[in-house]
């Protein structure tokens, strides 16, 4: 039905509509205070007096909004504010590649099982590893990976892209698998086309939005693992900061300092909570049905 | 008198969707006014987005809670003594008591409405006993009844298929049972025939004409081809863009269509005639029906029509008059263009 | 009439699906397609007529090697096309195209009218060089379906169905296929576009001398665009003649129980009912070698058991597979 207002579709428009004033509200501030974690994990610590390593002597375990420090001190006086951020930078790096590589490597395989390119050896091998990673629960593979691999920043990337990919794969794999039952597939097959062509212009384009909102929440999740792991002393490593490492940190002060712990869970909950809404609004707003509840 | 052979009257019925005014946008349909007598069978003929499955889901109280619904639906007591009541201004579980019991409503795609895990004696029981007071073996015995009243050999076989089992002429043969199971004085159709084949669909019509006259139920017939309205109905309401073109007795339709929209619909049928004659060309008007924001001011119809006359079909909206006993036309040029 | 030039030739078609047996559950063979065999002449609308499940649309796909045929030809001008490998076919893929019944469906919603009708074009770059710039072959051929040039940035869903079918229909001309495939391609348009797009049909046949295979459901409109129409009953050929031919004389019961079924105006039906059996117990069983019509036949006779699935010519152009070569049946 032509007629009726006409709404922008793919996803810059379920972005712009985030940012309308008439859009969803929640998700507009979400998106706002993702964008604003970003730009300040990324700019803040330069623009700070201290840096995240800079240790003052005098000043330990400085309550927020007391002196020079907005956020406090640390117990051997490193400042909050600068130590959040720095670990934000951490946090969100780690997120980010391993929802990067985890998007293109589910993608790719996802349409490889869904046209059936790489026959019967291709599907069985990718079906074998995607119920392997998902039997296992996500923490014990991540632990396990992380103890043999040894901590490091790159290594925990791989083991979270590792541990999330396959969600994409199962996505893209159903996209794709209904794509070929369409007519406009059919036709360009009937037209002629090659099966790369067919993959890059026809399949990839109308699997990307769905795609794109499973890597919203799969960057939610990879913060989420990445505070696990470091939380439990495998993944970004001293005197680094992290905000799984900053909650570790603070767990000996929990009774007497509270907001060192606080600070970093803040941190996390908010940042997962509202990349959550973030992607939600996207889904809504590409017209992509919940996949399960 | 008048109102106890008529089961149902519309009047002045209008649906709007999308946001309130200011910025609302224009009636899906408007002013919509038709009854139907008892017995009866009324085809609802019209192209998508005429406005004819909107008017039906609004007949059956499915439109969804935003839908702007204005007008009256008054629905006749079968005996003297009983009350009119009017359909709109029911409560919601007043209206679910109606559904299904006084009106009943068969869908386009039998598949759709029937729930695939159940078999098919399942959902029939469930329905007879959800409508009357019946022990699982009563209900039973009646759904074979059912089954056998529209035309299915082996009603105890069917009773125990699947959906999936059946082919699409049998669903929808379920389907009709099903929503005969209330008794109704009221069957909607909504092309209940479009999606089955030829021979199939002939045994449909058919079998909808049988039980009008066993029954006596009246009959809404919705469908967008006039051959197969010609087979059954006894009265034809064409629907353009929302609003109600012509209304008329099927033979009065048939023998002197006065609206050029229902001769342009007409003449774009494929007709026996041209088969025989080996005549390949049909006649077409040009264009489609306006979308809900582009319709015209004045005739709907107007910018499509091969008689339109600019002075006076462009400004103001005609009314429906009187061309003929039992026929109205919404055109103000249909004694020159009859001529 | 100028020698007449033979663009298809179908010959003995079967198409057959498997399950293995596996789990103490016997394996099943559905013979969806069954020793079809027909020709198309230049210039020459074919129509395969068949209710759902008859496996015509599956004949349009075999034709088009979009699904590979069990058994049988499939010769294009003169080549055969059914044992080519994947890679030898994509260029002959140019000769012949297919429109689609939903013309929704058959469009990338993310590609504007201008990359659908150049896709063909990227595809075959000898189109480009034999018959001049992708912009101008595009504007040619919406002018040809009847669309302004001024569309080519839009979006298939900004359409009517109508329009759309247009669309379809020109991505198909655009390549100059030797055979169009038109696959229910007016069953899902109203009334008065569907009556528009058979008439352009018509126009484009005359104006290109094209060929074209009319698959529907439809009688009527077939009835009116083809030249000769075929009708299907259960993955076989019944009956297959000029139009006129067999809308007027049809030879096989099941053609003219066809013909009886079509809603006409002006005839109103009577309240008689036929019965509907459930489940498949009218399923004659496949490959018993006997006419697939005989169980709702009213002239079926002991024979129709074991004959009755080969076509034979009983007059000039007229096969029928009926054996009851002495039946008169009423027509239109």
């Amino acid at each position: 039905m032509t007629g009726f207002v006409r709404r922008s579709r793919g996803l810059m428009g379920a972005l712009t509509r985030m940012v309308m004033p008439d859009g969803d509200r929640v998700a507009t501030v979400s998106l706002v205070f993702v964008l604003g974690m970003i730009v300040a994990c990324t700019a803040g610590p330069w623009l700070l007096p201290f840096s995240a390593r800079h240790i003052d002597l005098q000043h330990h375990f400085l309550p927020p909004f007391s002196g020079a420090h907005l956020l406090g001190t640390d117990e051997i006086g490193r400042d909050s504010l600068a130590r959040l951020l720095m670990g934000g930078r951490a946090s969100l790096e780690v997120g980010l590649i391993a929802t990067g590589i985890s998007a293109t490597i589910g993608t790719f395989a996802g349409i490889l099982t869904g046209t059936g390119l790489g026959g019967w050896p291709v599907r069985w091998l990718l079906q074998a590893i995607v119920s392997l990673t998902l039997c296992f629960p996500a923490i014990f593979l991540l632990l396990t990976l992380a103890s043999i691999m040894g901590p490091s920043v790159p290594t925990i990337i791989i083991i979270i892209s590792f541990v999330i990919w396959t969600e994409t794969t199962r996505v893209a794999d159903i996209q794709t698998r209904t794509l070929m039952q369409k007519d406009f597939v059919t036709a360009a097959i009937g037209m002629g086309a090659t099966p790369f062509y067919i993959i890059t212009r026809e399949i990839l384009p109308n699997v990307l939005p769905a795609v794109t909102v499973t890597s919203t929440l799969n960057l939610a999740r990879a913060i989420l693992l990445e505070s696990y792991v470091s939380y439990l002393g495998y993944g970004v490593q001293p005197p680094d900061p992290s905000w799984g490492s900053l909650l570790n940190n603070a767990q000996e002060y929990l009774v007497s300092d509270p907001w060192l712990a606080i600070l970093p869970g803040l941190a996390i909950t908010l940042t997962v909570t509202a990349i959550g809404f973030v992607g939600e609004a996207v889904r809504d707003g590409l017209g992509l049905k919940r996949e399960r509840a | 008198m008048t109102t106890r052979d008529t089961v149902l009257e519309v009047d002045g019925l209008s649906v709007g969707f999308g946001p309130q005014a200011p910025n609302a946008l224009p009636p899906v349909i408007e002013d919509v006014s038709f009854s139907v007598r008892r017995g009866e069978i009324v085809c609802l003929v019209g192209e998508s987005s005429s406005g004819k499955s909107v008017t039906s889901l609004a007949l059956m109280g499915l439109l969804p809670p935003s839908a702007r619904i204005t007008g009256e639906i008054m629905l006749h007591g079968r005996e003297a003594g009983e009350p009119s009541l009017d359909l709109l201004q029911l409560s919601r579980r007043a209206r679910n008591r109606i559904r299904g019991h006084r009106i009943s409503m068969v869908f386009q795609d039998p598949m759709n409405c029937l729930d695939p895990i159940f078999s098919i004696g399942n959902q029939l029981v469930e329905i007879l006993r959800w409508h009357n007071a019946l022990s699982r073996v009563e209900a039973w015995r009646q759904g074979i009844g059912y089954l056998h009243a529209v035309g299915i050999n082996q009603p105890d076989v069917c009773m125990k298929r699947m959906p999936h089992e059946l082919s699409g002429g049998m669903r929808q043969r379920v389907m009709i049972a099903m929503a005969l199971a209330g008794k109704p004085e009221l069957l909607i159709a909504d092309e209940p025939t479009t999606a089955l084949d030829v021979t199939v669909q002939a045994q449909v019509l058919d079998l909808l004409l049988r039980l009008r006259t066993q029954t006596g139920m009246s009959v809404i017939f919705i469908t967008h081809n006039l051959a197969v309205a010609s087979r059954i109905a006894d009265r034809i309401i064409v629907m353009y863009a929302g609003q109600i073109v012509e209304n008329s007795s099927a033979e009065s339709f048939f023998t002197r269509p006065a609206m050029p929209y229902s001769r342009a619909l007409l003449d774009a049928l494929p007709t026996v005639d041209m088969i025989r004659q080996g005549q390949k060309r049909l006649k077409t008007i040009s264009g489609n029906v306006p979308g809900l924001a582009e319709r015209p001011a004045g005739c709907r119809f107007f910018p499509r029509c091969v008689h339109g006359v600019a002075a006076m079909c462009d400004s103001g909206s005609p009314v429906l008059q009187s061309a003929g006993a039992d026929h109205l036309v919404r055109c103000r040029r249909w004694e020159e263009i009859s001529a | 009439m100028t020698v007449q030039e033979t663009i298809l030739s179908v010959r003995n078609l079967n198409k057959v699906y498997e399950t293995p047996a596996a789990w103490g559950r016997a394996g099943t063979r559905t013979h969806v397609v069954h020793d079809v065999s027909f020709d198309i002449q230049r210039g020459e609308i074919l129509g395969l007529m068949g209710e759902s499940g008859s496996g015509k649309t599956t004949i349009g796909r075999l034709i088009l090697q979009l699904l590979h045929a069990t058994s049988g030809q499939v010769a294009l001008e003169g080549c055969d096309l059914c044992g080519m490998t994947t890679q030898a076919l994509r260029p002959l893929r140019a000769r012949m195209q297919m429109i689609f019944q939903d013309p929704l469906f058959a469009f990338n919603p993310r590609h504007t009218v201008h990359q659908i009708l150049g896709t063909p074009l990227r595809l075959h770059p000898e189109l480009v060089e034999r018959h001049g710039p992708v912009d101008e072959q595009i504007r040619h051929v919406l002018s040809q379906v009847g669309l302004p040039a001024d569309v080519v940035h839009r979006y298939p869903k900004a359409f009517s169905g109508g329009q759309r079918q247009r669309i379809g229909i020109a991505r198909a001309l655009i390549m100059r296929p030797s055979l169009i495939v038109a696959d229910e391609a007016t069953s899902a348009l109203d009334v008065c576009v569907q009556a528009q797009i058979l008439n352009l049909l018509l126009d484009l046949r005359d104006e290109l001398d094209l060929t074209i295979l009319f698959i529907a459901h439809d009688l009527t409109a077939m009835g009116l665009v083809c030249d000769r129409v075929a009708v299907m009953l259960r993955g076989r050929i019944v009956e297959i003649a000029p139009t006129s031919e067999l809308f007027s004389r049809p030879r096989h019961p099941y053609t003219a129980s066809l013909l009886q079924a079509i809603p006409r105006i002006g005839t109103k039906a009577m309240p008689g009912v036929a019965p509907c059996m459930p489940g498949k117990g009218t399923q004659v069983q496949d490959g018993d070698g006997g006419c697939p019509f005989r169980m709702s036949c009213r002239w079926a006779v002991a024979q129709c058991a074991h004959n009755g699935t080969a076509l034979r010519l009983l007059e000039k152009d007229h096969w029928s597979a009926c054996v009851r070569e002495d039946l008169d049946l009423p027509g239109l």
